[in-house]
C-alpha cells in the first residue's frame, strides 16, 4: 500500500485515525497502531509479516535480558545475538543472491571451475529500515541511553509504525520514546494542522514533482542507448531532483502520518542541495541513516579520533557500506565509495575549498552529488558510462517527452530544493491565497492518484 | 507539540474534508450500475500457465459477459477524446471461442475461421460479428475460432481444432490483417514465451504469471473518469505517454476535416519500404494448405487491410506509406494464387467503399479505434461467401 494510493488516503487512513483516537489507553492505541502496521505491510506480501515478528521479538526479548544479564560476556551475547540476526535476516534476503553471483562472476575470471546455484530471493520489503530500528533499538539499550522497554506492544508499535515502516526515517527508539510514552494523552488536534500540511506537502513533492519527472526522464534511461547530449544532462538533472523530492516526500509524508497520530518523527532531508560542501551534504541528506551510520558504524571504528589516515580509512568504510545498504549491487557499492573520496577530497582541499564563494560551492557539491547518482540511478556500469559519455561528448539521439510538465516540474523543484525552505522550516500557518494555493495542488495531486498515475517511492527497494 | 486551535478554514480540516468528499464521490460511482459506471480500460497483466496445462488463449471457457467501453476489443485508441462508449454482450464456448454452444457439436459446423478480425464485433453486438454475417450469407454452420489480437495460428493448433470439431471436410477460412511479423510457430505453449495481445481475461486464470500482456479489465468510474481526462494531456507535450497503450493512438484528420483514431506505427514506416512481403508468410500458408488437403479440408486466406490502408489515402494530409502496403497485400494475394491458393484480397474493395462511403460522411471502420466496423464486414462476408461457394462447387466438381 503506498501513502499515495486511494486506499490508503481514502479507506485505510480514515479507519485507522477514527479509530485509534476513540481509543483512551495506552496499550490500545500500541495494539491498534501495530495491527495497523501489519495490514499496512501485509499490503505487500502478509508471509514476510513472519520476519518482521521474528525480528521484533528477538530484540525485545535480547533487550530485556541484556538488562537483567550480570556479567558483560552475558551483556555482550545479548549485544551481538540480535544484530547477528538481523543481520543475517539482511544478508539472507538482500545480499544472498548477489554474493553468490559475484563469487560465480570472480570464479569464471579466475578459472576456478565452481558451480553455484543462481538464486533469486523476494527482497522484503523495508527490511532495510525494521531491522535498522532493532539494531539501533538493542546497542542503545547496551549502551544505556535507553533503558529497554517492558512494554511488549510499545515496542512492536514501534518497529511496525505504518508511517516509517517501509521507507524510514530510521527512528531511534530514544527519539520517539517520548511521545510513545505519553501516547495516551496525546491530543487529536495538537498535530492536526501541522500534520496535514506536512502529508499534503510530502504528496505534492511525490505526486506533482517527483513522478511528473519521472514520467519524463524513465524512457530515456530505459532507451540508453540512445540518449542525445541534451536528454542525459536532463536525465542526471531530472533523476537528481526526482530522487530527492520522491524519498523527502515520503518523509514528510511520514512525519505528518506521526503528528496525526500524536508522535513526532525526526527530520530526514535539510535541504540538502543547499549543502555547501560534501560533508555538509551528509548532514542534510538521509540525515537519519547518516546520524545512524556515524554513530553506530564511523564513531565505532575510531572516527577521526586516530589520525588522519584512519579517519579516511573510516569514512571510505562507512560509505561503502552505506552504499551497499542501498542495494545488492556493485553500481551501490561504486556509489558509497565514490561518495567516501568526495569526503576524504574535501577534508583534503578543506581550506581552500571554503575560500571559494558560497554560491560556487554549492553549485560543485550538487554537480558531485548529480554525477554520483548518475550511477545511483543506472543498473550497470556499462549503462551509467553510456550516460556519463552522452553528457561529456556531443551526440544526437532521443529528446524528452511531456517537455512541458517537465520543465515545469524541474523549475519548481530547483526552487524548492536550491531557494525555498523545507517542509521543516515552514511555518504550517497556511492562510488566504497560499492555503489555497496548497489545496489546489493538493486537489492536483489527488486527481493523478485517482486516475492512477501514481509509482512507489524509489527507496521501497532498499 | 505546537497546539492550534483549529477553525474551518484550516488545513486540518480542509484536507479531510477534501478526502472524505473525494471518497464520496468515489464510493457514488461505483454504487450507481455498472452500464453506466463502469468501464473498460487497459491494464497490463501477466499470465503464467498452470504447470502442463495448454494455454487456450485469451478468453476463459463459458464466460458470459456484458461489457461497455470504447471500441471494445479494439487494440487501440479506446479512450481518446473522440471515443463514444458502446455496448456488447457475448458468451464463450467450453473451448473459449465465441460461439453459440452448439456450434462445436459434431459436424455442425463445415468452416472453421480462424484470425484476428473475425473476433471482433465493434459498431454492432456480438450477434453481427463476422462469422454471424458469413453464416448468414452461407446458410450453413461455421465454427469461429478467432482470437482478437493474435497473429496466425499454427497449422498444429489448427488440425487439433479440426478434430475436435470432427471436421472431415470443409473450409477453412483464414484471415490476417498483419503485414509485420511473419506467423511464428505454435507460440502458444512454449513455456517463458513472452507475447503481447489483447483481449479479456478473467482474474481466475491468473494463476501464475509468465505471459505479458494487455486486458480489458473493468475500472471504477472515478478511475475512468479522471483516466480520460488525464489521457488529454498525455499528449506528449504536456505530459509523456505514460504506458505504451497510449502511444497505439493517433488522431489524424480526414479530408473532411473530421477525426479518425489511427495507429501512430502507420505513420512512422516509409514510403520507399519493400512492397514484397515475407517470404515465411507465403510458406506458411502453403504448408497449411498441404496439411488441410491431406485431409481433405481446404484453405481459404483473407487479407484484411489494416484501417491505415483504407484511410491513409483519404487523409487531408495522405499518407503514401498508405499505398506501399496495399500493394504488400497485392503482391501476397498474386504469390498465393500463383500457389493455387484461394485468396479474398478486402483492400481495394475497402479502400472504394471507404473512399465511396466518406462522400456520405459516412465509415466504414469506427472512427474511436483499429478494426473494421459494421459495413465492412457486411462487405467481407459477402465476398467470403462467394468465395467459398466457387470453393465448394470447384470441390464438389
Amino acid at each position: 500500500m503506498l501513502f499515495n494510493s486511494r486506499v490508503f488516503l481514502l479507506v485505510f487512513l480514515p479507519i485507522v485515525y477514527f479509530s485509534y483516537w476513540r481509543l483512551k489507553s495506552r496499550n490500545h492505541r500500541y495494539a491498534w497502531l501495530t495491527l495497523s502496521g501489519y495490514v499496512f505491510y501485509s499490503f505487500w506480501d502478509y508471509r514476510f509479516c513472519g520476519l518482521m515478528l521474528f525480528s521484533t521479538l528477538v530484540s525485545y526479548f535480547s533487550a530485556i535480558w541484556l538488562d537483567r544479564a550480570a556479567t558483560p560476556g552475558k551483556r555482550r551475547f545479548f549485544l551481538v545475538a540480535p544484530i547477528a540476526t538481523d543481520l543475517l535476516l539482511l544478508a539472507v534476503f538482500k545480499y544472498a543472491g548477489f554474493a553468490l553471483t559475484t563469487t560465480s562472476r570472480l570464479a569464471q575470471l579466475l578459472h576456478v571451475p565452481l558451480q553455484l546455484p543462481s538464486i533469486h530471493i523476494i527482497l522484503p520489503i523495508g527490511i532495510s529500515f525494521y531491522t535498522f530500528h532493532t539494531i539501533t533499538y538493542i546497542v542503545d539499550c547496551y549502551r544505556g541511553v535507553i533503558k529497554p522497554t517492558r512494554n511488549f506492544l510499545e515496542f512492536s508499535c514501534y518497529v511496525s509504525l505504518f508511517s516509517q515502516l517501509v521507507a524510514g526515517p530510521i527512528v531511534r527508539f530514544r527519539q520517539i520514546e517520548q511521545d510513545l510514552e505519553t501516547i495516551d494523552h496525546a491530543r487529536r488536534d495538537a498535530g492536526l494542522n501541522i500534520g496535514w500540511s506536512f502529508f499534503v506537502l510530502g504528496l505534492i513533492e511525490k505526486v506533482l514533482i517527483a513522478d511528473t519527472i519521472a514520467g519524463s526522464i524513465n524512457p530515456l534511461f530505459q532507451d540508453f542507448h540512445n540518449l542525445s547530449t541534451v536528454s542525459a544532462w536532463t536525465c542526471a538533472l531530472g533523476y537528481s531532483y526526482q530522487l530527492y523530492f520522491d524519498f523527502s516526500g515520503y518523509s514528510s509524508m511520514a512525519v505528518g502520518l506521526g503528528y496525526l497520530f500524536g508522535l513526532r518523527l525526526p527530520q530526514n532531508f535539510n535541504s540538502p542541495y543547499k549543502a555547501i560542501n560534501i560533508s555538509d551534504f551528509w548532514a542534510r541528506w538521509h540525515i537519519s541513516l547518516s546520524t545512524v551510520l556515524r554513530d553506530y558504524l564511523y564513531i565505532p571504528l575510531g572516527g577521526n579520533r586516530h589520525g588522519t589516515r584512519n579517519t579516511y580509512r573510516n569514512l571510505m568504510l562507512t560509505m561503502l557500506l552505506g552504499g551497499l545498504w542501498h542495494g545488492a549491487n556493485w553500481t551501490f557499492v561504486f556509489w558509497g565509495i565514490y561518495h567516501g573520496m568526495l569526503l576524504v577530497f574535501y577534508r583534503v582541499t578543506q581550506n581552500r575549498f571554503d575560500r571559494l564563494p558560497k554560491l560556487l560551492r554549492q553549485a560543485l557539491t550538487f554537480y558531485a552529488v548529480m554525477l554520483g547518482f548518475i550511477v545511483f540511478r543506472c543498473t550497470g556500469f556499462r549503462m551509467a558510462g553510456t550516460v556519463l559519455a552522452r553528457m561529456f561528448t556531443p551526440h544526437g539521439g532521443a529528446l524528452p517527452t511531456g517537455v512541458i510538465s517537465l520543465v515545469l516540474a524541474l523549475l519548481a523543484a530547483a526552487y524548492w530544493a536550491h531557494i525555498g525552505p523545507n517542509p521543516f522550516e515552514m511555518h504550517h500557518d497556511w492562510r488566504g491565497w497560499r492555503l489555497a494555493g496548497l489545496v489546489v495542488l493538493f486537489l492536483g495531486s489527488m486527481f493523478f492518484i485517482t486516475a492512477g498515475h501514481q509509482s512507489p517511492f524509489l527507496y521501497f527497494q532498499f | 507539540m505546537q497546539e492550534r486551535n483549529i477553525t474551518k478554514f484550516q488545513i486540518g480540516l480542509i484536507i479531510p474534508w477534501l478526502l472524505v468528499s473525494i471518497g464520496a464521490v468515489d464510493l457514488g460511482l461505483r454504487l450507481v450500475p455498472r452500464d453506466t459506471a463502469s468501464r473498460f480500460g487497459v491494464d497490463r497483466v501477466t499470465l503464467m500457465t498452470p504447470h502442463g496445462s495448454r494455454w487456450r488463449g485469451v478468453f476463459e471457457p463459458n464466460l458470459s459477459i456484458k461489457l461497455v467501453g470504447c471500441g471494445r476489443i479494439a487494440e487501440a485508441a479506446n479512450l481518446p477524446s473522440l471515443c463514444v462508449p458502446q455496448e456488447a454482450e457475448y458468451h464463450t464456448d467450453e473451448w473459449n471461442h465465441m460461439n453459440e454452444a452448439s456450434a462445436h457439436l459434431p459436424g455442425a459446423s463445415s468452416v472453421l475461421l480462424v484470425g484476428d478480425s473475425f473476433g471482433v464485433f465493434s459498431e454492432s453486438g456480438f450477434e453481427n460479428d463476422f462469422a454471424r454475417l458469413l453464416a448468414r450469407e452461407m446458410g450453413q454452420g461455421l465454427y469461429n475460432a478467432s482470437r482478437p489480437g493474435l497473429g496466425p495460428v499454427s497449422s498444429g493448433a489448427i488440425m487439433d481444432l479440426l478434430d475436435r470439431l470432427q471436421m472431415k471436410r470443409g473450409t477453412v477460412v483464414f484471415e490476417t490483417s498483419d503485414t509485420s511479423h511473419p506467423p511464428r510457430a505454435d507460440p502458444p505453449d512454449q513455456d517463458g514465451a513472452r507475447r503481447h495481445f489483447w483481449g479479456l481475461l478473467s482474474e481466475q486464470s491468473l494463476a501464475l504469471p509468465r505471459y505479458s500482456f494487455y486486458k480489458l479489465t473493468r475500472q471504477d468510474g472515478a478511475f475512468y473518469e479522471t483516466q480520460k481526462w488525464l489521457h488529454k494531456l498525455q499528449n506528449d507535450l504536456i505530459l509523456p505517454h505514460a504506458d505504451p497503450y497510449w502511444n497505439s493512438s493517433l488522431i489524424e484528420k480526414l479530408r473532411d476535416g473530421e477525426e479518425i483514431g489511427l495507429l501512430p506505427g502507420d505513420r512512422t514506416s516509409q514510403p520507399e519500404e519493400n512492397t514484397n512481403f515475407d517470404p515465411e508468410w507465403e510458406r506458411y500458408w502453403l504448408d497449411l494448405s498441404v496439411v488441410l488437403h491431406s485431409r481433405g479440408v481446404q484453405l481459404v486466406v483473407v487479407l484484411i487491410p489494416r484501417k491505415f490502408i483504407v484511410y491513409g489515402p483519404l487523409l487531408a494530409n495522405p499518407a503514401p506509406q498508405a499505398d506501399v502496403k496495399a500493394s504488400y497485400w497485392r503482391s501476397l494475394e498474386n504469390s498465393l494464387r500463383g500457389d493455387g491458393i484461394p485468396v479474398v484480397n478486402m483492400t481495394d474493395p475497402f479502400r472504394q467503399a471507404a473512399n465511396e462511403a466518406l462522400g456520405h460522411g459516412e465509415l466504414i471502420y469506427p472512427r474511436d479505434e483499429s478494426h473494421w466496423g459494421f459495413k465492412a464486414r457486411e462487405m467481407a462476408a459477402e465476398r467470403v461467401a462467394q468465395e467459398l461457394r466457387c470453393v465448394l462447387s470447384a470441390d464438389s466438381r
